[in-house]
């Protein structure tokens, strides 16, 4: 039986406070493309990562990445996500914590990527320091080098841009292009709308939950801020 | 008083810890001070017994200065605030970091006190002799530490050594020329006489010295010591880490609880104690019971590892990593934590006395498996928050025959469904440190 390669979202629902969360979200993303999730602050779209990462158990639908439920233990191999929250690593050196991820995750496979991706973020330096004396941007640094290690079949990156440096954005767009190229999906979000017009094929913009509006981007015909202005009228 | 306070209440663990191993290390003074003349007079004539208590005595001075010179720059980076804020002068600041850092104090007074006994000097005149020492080594140190980049002081010490290397290569300094200045009058008077003279000189050349620093660094800007002195980001064991860490899941909780001040602080004070049993020729028995209770205070901070391990559930959530895999790693690291220096101690114990090596094996196993039943028995509930009590009825569960067999079956069982199932819905919320 030939897998379907994609990450099908079917009427995913997750609420909590009964009010906020995600409603009924439906999508099938191919791998193989950037998919953007758009919207303002409390729409959805960290729950609805976490929710595909299999963070959050969805109350009601489904999640399935190829065939099988991000939830299980099987899939998560294959999930690559952004972590935001790097102070548990505190006397951890960086290149422990990125070692640490290739055995747990790979089995100590990809080990030989730590080292390109420290020189290409520019972390090289700062190898053997702690976590905890990392600055906010190096740690998110960090955070992307940690979904994107191993090229996952899915890589989600919740506001990758947040707090990192000119040169590490454009590294990131390399690597997101390389990713894609490698058959990865890629579900990015943001509040940065320039950025994700020139790396993402598609955008969901969520509302109150639910999805708003799916579009696909074409060059020079998409404009996001006047979808934007469309859609959550400001 | 508001800046002692701030100071003392942060690390509140590993400075109660020192506080505890500093007032046991008293208490027990006159066996480790017994111990110290047994084997010095045990293996050495008279007089080469009180030679190499002279040079252990200047050992621990050049150690301390050393000592104090890194800790007094810490010291000013991680206090710098209060240092400025409250515009806090010389004596204020010295009296902050000798309070804060009395190891230095303690150790000098220990055991210069004790090599000063071995030399004859009476209980009294050592004590005297080295709180004034301890106050001129801290004195240095903090020189030393503000003068570290300076040329002069470089050219200086390297100088000293190219001259000591030029002396022994040419044989002008022997082991009888060493002998004769280290034994010298001079050096007995200056150092280890007991009269009252000579401590009041050296009292009133402490008190001297520190209105000359008062004066001298009373408006030292702290900014400048802390400029002067780049972070060290390349730590020297990182390259050393990698080499060693090949198998990282087995060496990270390792090299992180080799990281925690108090784990350190323990580890040396029950290396030293069972060194010194061992030394005083205890029975075999009595020598596995202190082996063992060492290991199994030790797993109390097995508590630590499970709150660390507990801290990651992410990044173990978003993998497929096994139980059995996990159990693997946190008993091997957990083996090597417990059971490093204990079996070290013991090895070089039996190398000496052989009717002794049925310990070893022996101890490896207890601990390999006080081991595996506490990490059993916290990670059942994985991530839940656990705690001494805990860890206390594991291992009370670990030394009942038979019944700690079936509570190991137990334990790996429910543990292994609660890792298994921790990606359905019904998985228990982790707590974070």
């Amino acid at each position: 039986m030939k897998t379907d390669r994609r990450l099908t979202i079917d009427n995913a629902t997750m609420l909590y406070d009964k009010k906020h969360g995600i409603k009924l979200i439906t999508a099938s993303i191919k791998l193989g493309e950037i998919t953007a999730i758009i919207g303002p602050n409390g729409a959805g779209k960290t729950t609805l990562m976490k929710a595909i990462a299999g963070l959050a158990p969805v109350s009601g639908g489904k999640i399935l990445l190829s065939g099988l439920s991000t939830s299980s233990r099987m899939c998560k191999p294959q999930i690559g996500y952004m972590q935001d929250n790097l102070n548990f690593f505190g006397k951890m050196t960086v290149y422990e914590v990125l070692d640490f991820i290739c055995q747990i995750k790979y089995r100590g496979k990809y080990r030989e990527e730590i080292e390109p991706y420290l020189k290409r973020y520019e972390l090289y330096e700062q190898r053997n320091s702690f976590i905890g004396t990392l600055s906010l941007g190096m740690k998110r640094k960090l955070s992307i080098i940690m979904a994107l290690i191993g090229t996952p079949a899915l890589i989600l990156l919740d506001e990758p841009t947040n707090g990192i440096d000119t040169y590490g954005i454009l590294q990131l767009k390399n690597d997101l292009s390389r990713c894609v190229h490698e058959g990865s999906a890629v579900i990015v979000t943001s509040h940065v709308l320039d950025f994700l017009e020139k790396i993402c094929a598609r955008c969901i913009f969520l509302k109150d939950g639910g999805i708003a509006r799916d579009i696909r981007i074409t060059d020079n015909t998409t404009d996001l801020d006047h979808i934007y202005q469309e859609i959550y009228g400001k | 008083m508001n800046t002692i306070y701030y100071i003392l209440k942060n690390r509140k663990r590993f400075r109660l810890a020192k506080f505890v191993f500093f007032v046991i290390l008293s208490g027990l003074y006159p066996v480790i001070y017994r111990a110290a003349c047994h084997f010095l007079y045990s293996r050495y004539a008279y007089g080469s017994a009180l030679y190499i208590g002279r040079l252990l005595f200047f050992l621990l001075i050049g150690i301390l200065v050393v000592y104090v010179r890194f800790v007094f720059l810490v010291f000013v980076k991680e206090e710098w605030e209060s240092l400025v804020l409250l515009g806090l002068d010389f004596p204020q600041r010295f009296i902050l970091f000798s309070v804060t850092h009395y190891e230095v104090f303690f150790l000098q007074v220990y055991l210069g006190t004790m090599l000063a006994r071995v030399q004859g000097m009476g209980m009294g005149p050592s004590i005297a002799v080295n709180i004034f020492n301890a106050v001129l080594l801290d004195l240095l140190g903090i020189w030393i530490s503000l003068h570290t980049h300076s040329k002069p002081l470089f050219f200086f010490a390297f100088a000293i050594m190219g001259v000591l290397g030029i002396l022994v290569g040419t044989g002008k300094l022997t082991f009888e020329a060493g002998y004769a200045i280290v034994m010298s009058d001079t050096v007995t008077g200056l150092w280890f006489s007991g009269r009252m003279t000579s401590v009041a000189i050296r009292g009133m050349i402490s008190l001297c010295l520190l209105l000359y620093f008062s004066h001298r660094y009373g408006n030292i800007c702290v900014d400048k010591i802390i400029a002067r002195n780049r972070p060290d980001r390349m730590r020297i064991t990182g390259e050393l880490n990698h080499w060693l860490n090949r198998h990282l899941v087995y060496g990270k909780n390792y090299a992180w609880m080799y990281r925690n001040k108090d784990f350190i602080l323990w580890k040396i004070f029950s290396t030293l104690l069972l060194a010194v049993f061992c030394h005083a020729a205890a029975g075999t028995i009595v020598l596995f019971l202190l082996a063992h209770g060492i290991c199994l205070i030790s797993a109390l901070y097995l508590k630590d590892i499970y709150h660390f391990e507990a801290t990651l559930w992410e990044p173990y959530f978003m993998s497929d990593y096994a139980y059995t895999d996990l159990m693997r790693d946190l008993i091997l690291s957990g083996f090597f934590l417990l059971g490093d220096t204990p079996l070290l101690v013991v090895s070089i114990a039996c190398f000496f006395h052989p009717q002794n090596i049925i310990i070893l094996p022996v101890l490896a196993l207890a601990i390999l498996f006080v081991t595996g039943f506490v990490i059993g028995h916290l990670f059942v509930k994985y991530p839940a928050r656990q705690d001494y009590l805990s860890i206390c009825v594991a291992l009370v569960r670990s030394h009942l025959p038979i019944l700690n067999l079936y509570f190991l079956y137990k334990n790996i069982e429910r543990g292994k469904k609660n890792w298994e199932g921790r990606h359905d819905e019904n998985r228990p919320q982790a707590h974070h440190r």
